[in-house]
């Protein structure tokens, strides 16, 4: 303030004028205070217009509510987004609903076990503005609707279905049906009316059941599920006054080829003609068989799971309580082991994914090869066999018995699942009994030959 | 700097200022009264428009307020037996045209029960209309009377609204903007016999004139209201239209199915 007064004092008293900096600090201050001014106003501008979008919005979400108290079937009542155009701007209308079978607990169809029946279906409607401030609220509306028909008899069940695409959202329009489960029935009789195909939600509903035990089965043409089924289908019990859950994961299949012996192309080679090939996914293992085929390459049309197949030559049978299965054609079921200073592992193939509808890439599929003189032109068989020691691989206790057919040629290559084998030849197809020994056999990949007879295929790479 | 500094010697004499500075000095004052005079005049127009929206919004958003209150209030009234005709609920709508109703309606009344010792309130009648010269939509109100175990009205005949002076008249909403031939009238009456499956309400089209018959005017279940005001009579700033659909839940027609 002195600073000040001393400057006016000198202001008045000489004709000095301003200099140039206390005229452009004076203009920085001006420009910085008129921002401010500007920018409150700005924002003034912009409350005021989301407060009158916010009256329109909100009387564009009571009508949605008043749509939704429109529907000829409250089942057909799904999510749904529209857009207005009022007063030049845009609105969007989000209709979200869900049916709830407890306050407070929504039921979503397929997943958990069911349990209580459906009651009423709630319905929240949201309403957004193009060029909404970030802070302002969407306008919000909620109700809930009851069906004009009782939809629930306490001595009658209900059986709720989902159907699930690969990406695992609702799959509309699929045909559902449920007929009473013929081995056991335990009360179910046969449907009143068919059951609606799904909705948008992927869901259906299957109201007044009698209790007992259903088969409900999916179908559409072109669609194939998850255990590779073109007609999914799965056996639910009903109880009276209560609601039983079924989900289906179903989709249009993808296509998956496997290359045998992809990776081996010095000499051609000759595969079994009944060969398997094992599509390993995180659900499960699908089992490609063929009885007279012996093109090296095969396209099998499988449900797209998101993670892919593994694809491995032969009948790869997972251990059970009761069974070892089949193990030795998975390489990552041999144990890791050091020979000659070096440490070996076995691993499966890369997967390959496909979208629905879509065809995967190529899976090479590694296999244990070996060439064999053999004279004669004879009949050619492998069948698997125990191996005689923990290192010769995991062992398949559920033989694979496969056939060459004849050969045509005095050497010939041929590719095999990886694990121990015993190779046979015979003058006709039903005769090969007669077993190849060491001397005919020459190992193309990693193996060896025990006993003179047991060609052993190992699947391990030296670890880098 | 050495020239200003030459500048402002110059000017601590007495020798004033030269024809270039005047010139150069009103040509800057120039450019900027320009940027603060638009500045303030876009500014002060932005406010203007931006009120005149608000004070339309307003305006439309009390009236479709009052509006859907009555709507959703409205109510069928039992009429006796009459004349050899059976006892026989009278329609919620008296009269529905596009700027003009006349319907019975629950709602917070006042209607006066014949004794002070019977609490129960009765039904109103209720008018609304736009003056078609000043636009305005008023809102009269008839209170119901007991007769017996029915209401009546003091309109008889429902026609004849001048007489007697209801009971309250008001301007609900004001400047109400005549709908272009593509936009929606103030009222749609909505109906759910004889629509496709895919709109399951559908506006009704009168048969004949503006206002519909008795006939079409028992099939209404929902009035789809679209009220565009225009507060601003310099028109500067866009009309607003909010539009609401109103359902008549006291009709005891269900329109959600199974």
């Amino acid at each position: 303030m002195i600073a000040l007064r001393t400057r006016f004092r000198s202001l008045s008293s000489d004709e000095s004028g301003l200099t140039l900096v206390e005229v452009v600090v004076a203009m920085m201050i001006f420009a910085l205070i008129s921002t401010g001014a500007i920018y409150s106003m700005i924002s003034v501008l912009a409350v005021t217009r989301d407060t009158r979008s916010a009256q329109v919005a909100a009387n564009l979400a009571a009508q949605e509510i008043d749509f939704s108290r429109d529907v000829a079937d409250i089942f057909a009542l799904t999510d749904e987004t529209r857009s207005v155009q009022l007063n030049g701007d845009t609105f969007t209308v989000v209709r979200s609903s869900e049916w709830v079978s407890e306050p407070g607990l929504d039921l979503e169809c397929g997943t958990g076990t069911g349990g209580i029946p459906l009651r009423y279906k709630r319905v929240n409607v949201s309403v957004t503005w193009a060029n909404m401030r970030s802070s302002a609220e969407p306008v919000h509306s909620d109700t809930i609707i009851d069906p004009k028909n009782r939809i629930n008899d306490p001595s009658l069940g209900t059986i709720l279905v989902s159907v699930l695409n690969a990406g695992g959202t609702g799959s509309s329009g699929i045909a559902v049906s449920a007929v009473p489960y013929t081995a056991e029935p335990n009360g179910a009789a046969n449907l009143a009316t068919a059951p609606k195909p799904t909705d948008a939600q992927g869901c259906t509903y299957i109201l007044k059941v009698k209790p007992g035990n259903y088969k409900v089965s999916v179908s559409k043409s072109g669609y194939i599920d998850a255990n590779q089924e073109t007609t999914g289908s799965r056996v639910v019990g009903v109880s009276a006054g209560a609601a039983a859950s079924v989900g289906f994961q179903y989709d249009i299949p993808a296509k998956f080829t496997a290359k045998f012996a992809g990776d081996y192309s010095a000499t051609p080679v000759r595969i079994p003609l009944n060969l398997d090939a094992s599509f390993l996914s995180t659900y499960g293992t699908y089992v490609s068989s063929v009885t007279n085929n012996s093109a090296l390459s095969r396209q099998v049309s499988l449900h797209p799971f998101a993670a892919g197949y593994q694809v491995i030559a032969g009948k790869y049978v997972p251990k059970t309580t009761t069974s070892d299965g089949c193990l030795s054609p998975d390489p990552s079921q041999w144990t890791r082991i050091r020979d000659r200073g070096d440490w070996f592992y076995g691993e499966r193939p890369d997967a390959n994914a496909a979208v629905p509808g879509g065809t995967a890439a190529n899976s090479i599929v590694p296999m244990g090869i070996v060439t064999l003189n053999l004279s004669g032109n004879p009949y050619l068989r492998a069948v698997s066999t125990d191996p005689l020691t923990p290192d010769d691989g995991p062992g398949c206790e559920i033989t694979m018995d496969y056939y060459f057919g004849q050969l045509t040629s005095p050497t010939t290559t041929i590719a095999l699942p990886y694990g121990s084998w015993m190779i046979y030849t015979g003058s006709t197809a039903a005769s090969q009994n007669a077993s190849v020994g060491a001397g005919s056999m020459s190992l193309v990949t990693k193996g060896s030959v025990s006993l003179g007879v047991v060609l052993n295929l190992d699947p391990r790479t030296i670890e880098e | 700097m050495n020239f200003l500094r030459t500048l402002l010697r110059r000017a601590r004499s007495d020798s004033g200022l030269g024809l270039t500075e005047m010139i150069v000095a009103m040509f800057v004052l120039g450019i900027l009264m320009t940027v603060v005079v638009g500045a303030f005049s876009s500014f002060s127009r932005s406010f203007t428009e931006d009120r005149a929206a608000t004070d339309s919004t307003m305006v439309a958003t009390v009236g479709m307020n009052e509006l859907s209150r009555v709507i959703r209030s409205g109510t069928e009234i039992p009429v006796g037996p009459v004349a050899g005709v059976p006892q026989s609920n009278r329609p919620v709508l008296v009269t529905a045209s596009k700027e003009e109703m006349v319907l019975f309606s629950y709602l917070d009344t006042d209607s006066d029960s014949t004794s002070t010792l019977d609490p129960e309130r009765g039904p109103i009648l209720v008018h609304l209309k736009v003056n078609a010269t000043s636009r305005d939509l008023v809102e009269s109100r008839w209170l119901a009377t007991r007769a017996g175990s029915y209401w009546t009205f003091p309109t008889p005949n429902f026609v004849t609204l001048t007489t007697p002076v209801p009971a309250t008249s008001r301007i609900i909403a004001s400047k109400i903007v005549v709908p272009n031939g593509a936009e929606s009238p103030l009222f749609t009456y909505l109906k759910t016999a004889g629509c496709p499956t895919a709109t399951p309400t559908c506006p009704i089209v009168p048969a004949s004139g503006n206002a519909l018959s008795l006939a079409e005017i028992q099939t209404v279940v929902a009035i789809e209201v679209a009220m565009k005001v225009q507060a601003d009579d310099t028109k500067r700033a866009n009309p607003v239209t909010i539009v609401n659909r109103v359902g008549l839940p006291n009709l005891g027609i269900a329109r959600v199915g199974l």
